[in-house]
């Protein structure tokens, strides 16, 4: 009789132990839950302040500012365009006005 | 002792029975125990057990406010306020002079705030700080000294367009502009969570009970382009400044959908003249002023013609090529039926009337006015959009002025046909000139930029009839050329525009003043297929320099449409005129965007 109340006490014993570190790893990871969305928190605030840098380098008048600042050559954009009325070389059959002029 | 002995297996279980019991009272006890400490903790333990139960705030993101190309033109982000608790601070005496090291300003002041509230857990000592001292404080890791997270909203592009953005106030919601016109789908709601901490306050677990979600506000797509805008700031500045003028307005439509571009109202403070208005909102901050591109009226002179003419045309009442009865030069100013004097800036005698347009002829517009009855000139501005909203939605917007149609008389109806005798705002101008440069349909005026994936459904309200529309602008088109518009004309593209020029009413009422004017310009191009509408209003040019619409406004609408259209990729419409390299950028990206399509 004594024996079983033993293994009774003994298994009651070791479950409760089971059962607090089983609780015990539960907290452990509540905690590794609450640091690591403390940590998502931070970089989701370091985001908002990395678009905010980011809109404030790529602002027009900054780019401005840069293209100003790195002072290059930029008269290959500046070429003229062909327009409605001037639509260049090859851009379709010559015009009467062409052809009076031609030497032919 | 034998096994099968009675007595002795009664011991046995009087002791089983002894030992279970006493586990059993054991296992109540700490039942009881810990019953009693969660139920009623002894006031030592409930100090320490409140204390490690803490709130934390989950701040929302309000929302971004973007331009219509997606650039960030005001956005949220988390800066941090400095705080200290004396209670926890090792020493009082140095404290002050270790923050001054750290974050740098005077210890004096730090250690005067300090000891004014010691008695507080929540001194501020920077309510913002900047990433070197943030960096600082948190390496240095006081005792007693915190940081708060705070929302800070960062304006990108501070020097465009402040007064249509706005600001947000210390709750962080919108106080004016378009932060206070969109507040609805910026705004947020912060959530909090609970957290059980330890001794040291560090973080052991969220309480899945205390949580509540944040929700962030939504992003709002704004018709404003920054580009567009930059260029009419600095346009109108330079013209208000050039003419010594007491402010200025500018707006630029996009005629097809509708959408403002930009929005400009600038007040210029002169030493010899007197103000125009008076704003206190906006001598606390730039961006808390009224708009009065929506808020304040003004006299739209000769600009407002083309409405009453293009109305007459489409009647019927009189032809291009019909001659009116105007006065020659000599014969002096024109005498209605009612005997009111209208005069005009010179007198070319008999005139067509497309004449009376292109060289903006009172008389001629007097004399029309005279065919119209006074409902059929009433429901004429309405079919325009005067008075009543435009539908923008900016705070304050004015529906405009009319004469009540109880007081409408003969003197009126002549003073409207030459722009007097109503108010309007530079919204309305733009909504109700954008008719011409449309197929005679009003647009919705926008502030947000328009989305193809929106099915919107709008109910489109027609002022004149699209032929009537391209006549009418056929005719500003040699205004531009051969009448007041002159000196506006662009070299890259058609512009159909008027000028106008009216006196400035008295502020306190009771008439105008006689030098005192109120100088406008709008314009629409390019000629056959518009995109743009420019309007300018300046207010109080200095006259001792020049105060003609034609000459102070229209150079500004003219540099505005040229750069703003080069920009937008609208190819010149002049005959032998180039594009310069804005257009091939937006061609090449144009071109781009089709290759990825066709890939």
């Amino acid at each position: 009789m004594f024996a079983k109340l033993l293994v009774i006490v003994l298994s009651l014993g070791i479950c409760g132990c089971w059962l607090l570190s089983l609780r015990q790893e539960r907290l452990a990871i509540t905690h590794e839950i609450a640091l690591s969305h403390r940590r998502v928190i931070e970089q989701e605030r370091n985001v908002w302040r990395m678009r905010a840098e980011i809109a404030r380098r790529c602002s027009p008048a900054h780019l401005k500012l840069m293209r100003d600042a790195i002072a290059a050559d930029w008269s290959p954009l500046e070429r003229s365009l062909p327009t409605l009325f001037n639509p260049g070389p090859n851009a379709g059959p010559p015009s009467p006005t062409d052809e009076d002029h031609a030497p032919w | 002792m034998h096994p099968g002995d009675p007595q002795q297996q009664q011991r046995i279980m009087r002791a089983s029975t002894l030992f279970i019991a006493i586990i059993i009272v054991g296992l109540f006890a700490v039942l009881a125990r810990v019953a009693s400490l969660k139920l009623d903790p002894p006031a030592r333990l409930a100090a320490a057990a409140g204390s490690t139960n803490s709130y934390g705030p989950a701040l929302a993101r309000r929302g971004d406010l973007l331009d219509r190309q997606g650039r960030i033109i005001a956005t949220s982000r988390v800066g941090y306020r400095l705080f200290v608790d004396p209670e926890r601070v090792d020493d009082l005496r140095t404290i002050a002079v270790e923050l001054a090291q750290l974050i740098g300003g005077d210890p004096v002041e730090y250690d005067k705030a300090i000891i004014a509230r010691e008695e507080s857990r929540f001194v501020v000592i920077n309510h913002l700080l900047d990433d070197g001292q943030l960096d600082a404080v948190r390496q240095a890791s006081l005792p007693g000294v915190g940081l708060e997270p705070r929302l800070v909203r960062d304006y990108v592009n501070e020097s465009v367009g402040s007064l249509i953005i706005g600001r947000v106030g210390f709750e962080h919601s919108g106080q004016g502009g378009m932060e206070q016109r969109f507040e609805r789908r910026l705004e947020r709601a912060d959530g909090r969570y609970r957290y059980q901490r330890d001794a040291a306050g560090n973080p052991l677990w969220l309480e899945s009970a205390g949580y509540e979600q944040e929700s962030d506000g939504d992003d709002v797509r704004l018709s404003i382009d920054l580009v567009v805008q930059e260029i009419a700031e600095r346009v109108l500045r330079q013209a208000v400044e050039h003419c010594n003028a007491g402010g200025g307005r500018m707006v630029v439509l996009d005629t097809n959908t509708g959408e403002v571009l930009a929005l400009c109202d600038i007040l210029h403070d002169r030493a010899d003249l007197p103000a125009i208005t008076v704003d206190k909102d906006r001598a606390v901050h730039p961006s808390l002023g009224r708009n009065r591109c929506a808020t304040d009226l003004y006299e739209p002179g000769s600009t407002f013609k083309p409405f009453i003419w293009s109305r007459i045309t489409e009647m019927g009442i009189y032809q291009l090529e019909d001659i009116l009865a105007t006065p020659a030069d000599g014969a002096g100013p024109y005498r209605t039926s009612r005997g009111r004097s209208i005069r005009d800036a010179h007198y070319y005698g008999p005139s067509t009337w497309e004449f009376v347009l292109v060289k903006s002829m009172n008389s001629g517009m007097a004399i029309a006015a005279e065919k119209l009855t006074e409902r059929q000139m009433q429901d004429n501005l309405r079919r325009f959009g005067f008075g009543e909203r435009t539908g923008s939605g900016l705070p304050g917007e004015s529906i405009g002025m009319m004469t009540d149609a109880k007081k409408w008389n003969h003197y009126t109806q002549t003073s409207v046909a030459m722009g007097h005798e109503i108010g309007v705002t530079p919204l309305q101008m733009v909504q109700g000139f954008a008719a011409f440069a449309r197929d005679g349909t009003l647009p919705d005026i926008r502030l947000t930029a328009v989305d193809d994936s929106q099915q919107r459904v709008s109910i489109v309200r027609r002022a004149v009839t699209s032929d009537i529309a391209y006549r009418t602008r056929c005719v500003m088109r040699k205004v531009m050329t051969d009448g007041t518009g002159r000196k506006s004309q662009s070299e890259l593209y058609q512009l159909f525009g008027k000028s106008g020029t009216a006196q400035l009413p008295k502020a306190e009422g009771g008439g105008y003043y006689e030098y005192r004017y109120v100088s406008s310009f709008i314009a629409g191009a390019p000629l056959e297929q518009p995109r743009l509408v420019v309007l300018c209003v300046i207010d109080d040019p200095d006259r001792r320099i020049a105060h003609y619409g034609g000459e102070v406004a229209g150079p500004a609408v003219r540099d505005v449409m040229d750069e703003a259209l080069q920009y937008l990729g609208v190819a010149s419409d002049m005959p032998g005129e180039t594009m310069s390299h804005q257009p091939e950028m937006a061609r090449i990206a144009t071109s781009l965007r089709d290759t990825d399509a066709e890939d």
